[in-house]
């Protein structure tokens, strides 16, 4: 049972069509706590500096509880440390994502999916 | 099936021109009665053709039975003297007829119980390539000094109080040809990241296309030939990101990200789109709104009404259309411009999202390219249409209004670029397809006050 809050339909439709041990490359978005004291306002650059710093560490913090996931697993760390998002990217067992959900520590689970440019026409003049 | 919801919204506009008896075909699509299911055993191919035949038997009678009454109603509002036209599609296979309704006789039409659904007879058209002409267009905007969508948007009006000096706009795309003559020396930084999320400094700042090149242009150029300005905030900053080079995912996208929140961006730029449905990615767009102040601006796609594009469609998203510009004055919805409305009715919250939130011109957009030689000669201009090409406009719109209101929170500048936008139906907004309406940044910088 994949947890539809912190997965989204599409990407927990696809996980049911592959085994258990077959690896995916997922972004975690790992729960932070708020570092912006004036909420929604911009930000000076030492506020900012603040902001990241502060994000990173709660990162660190709740990526430490999802270690004990990510071993059991087999998930690696794609990045040595939580970004500014509070995100990490790692690769895990299908089966790795729905525990990975299920812990407090974890805000959201997506696909690594693919990106693309939003193409209009051109036309040289 | 209420009478109402029986009678196509496209209805609308016809009605809104029509005098009282004024006549105009519809297509009515009614319920027939169902026959038997086929036979099991010998006899089944035999006894095919003949259900067939009864099946459009039951479908004539029916729909002869709609017409009777119809006639009555039609007699009975006063249009006696004129013979109702009556007219059957095909040989009885498809429970549809064509009558002529007026606005009087419309209603009594869908109170039948079968019938199922009215809609207008409309003319349709091969969906064929449009020969655009520039010609027109080129003169204009070489008289007026700006494109149709800065006019559009009266956006000479706000450079007399700013030209979005100081503010940091992060544009995430295919690059940059930096060395442009009309971006100046706008691009303040550039980095390439790659499919793993790795940073790489390039100098000088290139374009792998010339998508990114365009967008910085809309969103910060400045004069271009002929001394056209192209940049709706022309002293803006860019902070440009080559995030769309190779094989991009969602990490390129995200590394992206975290280089403009560390690199001090204002305004996100994400004129792209992820390949599925991700309504999580709900929560970056709220850290980056919330935790970081950052305003994050995004295309809602190109792929007609009754479509969105994550992540523009994630319900806390700032989302763009595209309009077009229409002989004489006006502006409509350009036809490729994505919409929709998204129904979660197990959600708590946000039961309804209705995409997009603003539009802005997305069609016969001029902007700076990087030199690109074709056999007709060497361009460093060209036109492009898109939502893509939208997002800007709505970027440097932002960029001004930050410009002139240093404090104000971003939530409060997104509000009042809605609240402000106009709507062809007035009040009765927002729609999936002109999200809240057309922006009007002066309005927007007044209410901002």
């Amino acid at each position: 049972m994949f947890r539809h809050n912190k997965i989204s339909s599409e990407f927990a439709n696809r996980l049911r069509n592959l085994e258990p041990q077959q690896t995916v490359r997922v972004i975690v978005l790992l729960k932070v706590e708020n570092f912006n004291p004036r909420c929604g306002y911009r930000q000076s650059p030492a506020e900012r500096k603040a902001a990241i710093e502060g994000i990173r560490n709660s990162g660190k913090h709740a990526l430490n509880y999802i270690r004990k996931i990510l071993q059991d697993f087999g998930g690696k760390e794609l990045n040595e440390d939580p970004g500014p998002l509070g995100h990490i990217p790692v690769e895990i067992s299908a089966a790795g994502v729905n525990a990975l959900a299920a812990s407090d520590a974890v805000k959201a689970v997506m696909e690594d999916l693919p990106v693309e440019v939003g193409d209009g026409t051109s036309s040289f003049r | 099936m209420s009478n109402e919801t029986k009678i196509s919204p496209a209805f609308e506009p016809f009605l809104a021109d029509m005098g009282a008896n004024d006549k105009r075909d519809a297509i009515v699509i009614y319920e027939a009665a169902q026959t038997e299911g086929l036979p099991r055993g010998r006899l089944r191919q035999v006894r095919r053709r003949l259900d067939e035949l009864r099946q459009q038997a039951a479908i004539q009678k029916t729909g002869e039975a709609i017409v009777d009454h119809y006639q009555e109603a039609w007699s009975d509002l006063g249009y006696d003297d004129e013979p109702l036209e009556v007219s059957t599609i095909g040989a009885g296979t498809l429970p549809v007829v064509t009558v002529e309704v007026t606005p009087k006789t419309l209603e009594a039409l869908a109170e039948q119980p079968q019938v199922v659904a009215v809609l207008p007879n409309q003319k349709i058209h091969l969906i064929q390539p449009r020969k655009i002409e520039y010609s027109d267009l080129i003169t204009q905007e070489s008289q007026e000094q700006v494109t149709w969508g800065l006019r559009q948007l009266e956006i000479p009006r706000l450079w007399e109080t700013t030209k979005g000096e100081s503010i940091n706009v992060a544009v995430l795309d295919t690059g940059v040809y930096a060395a442009h003559p009309a971006l100046g020396d706008r691009v303040q930084d550039f980095v390439v990241i790659d499919p793993l999320g790795r940073r790489i400094s390039a100098s000088p700042a290139f374009d792998s296309g010339q998508h990114g090149t365009h967008v910085c242009g809309t969103i910060a150029g400045g004069k271009v030939n002929k001394g056209v300005s192209i940049g709706v905030a022309p002293q803006a900053n860019l902070l440009v990101g080559g995030v769309l080079i190779g094989d991009t995912t969602l990490r390129t996208l995200l590394e992206g990200i975290s280089w403009a929140i560390e690199k001090g961006a204002d305004i996100i730029n994400m004129s792209l789109g992820l390949s599925y449905y991700e309504p999580l990615f709900a929560e970056v767009l709220d850290i980056l709104l919330n935790q970081y102040g950052i305003l994050p601006v995004v295309a809602i796609g190109n792929e007609n009404h009754g479509n969105t594009s994550s992540p523009g469609n994630a319900f806390n998203a700032f989302s763009v259309g595209a309009v077009e510009k229409l002989p004489p004055d006006k502006v409509d919805v350009a036809f490729f411009s994505s919409g929709a409305s998204l129904v979660f009715p197990e959600q708590e919250t946000n039961t309804l999202v209705t995409k997009p939130d603003v539009v802005a011109p997305g069609v016969q957009v001029y902007s700076c390219i990087p030199p690109t030689k074709t056999p007709e000669g060497t361009y460093a201009h060209n036109y492009m249409d898109g939502t893509s090409m939208a997002t800007p406009h709505v970027a440097g719109v932002a960029a001004l209004l930050m410009a002139a209101e240093p404090t104000a929170p971003v939530t409060d500048i997104i509000k009042v670029l809605k609240e402000t936008a106009k709507h062809p139906a007035g009040s009765r907004r927002p729609d999936n397809r002109w999200g809240w309406g057309l922006i009007q940044p002066s309005e927007a910088l007044k209410a901002l006050r």
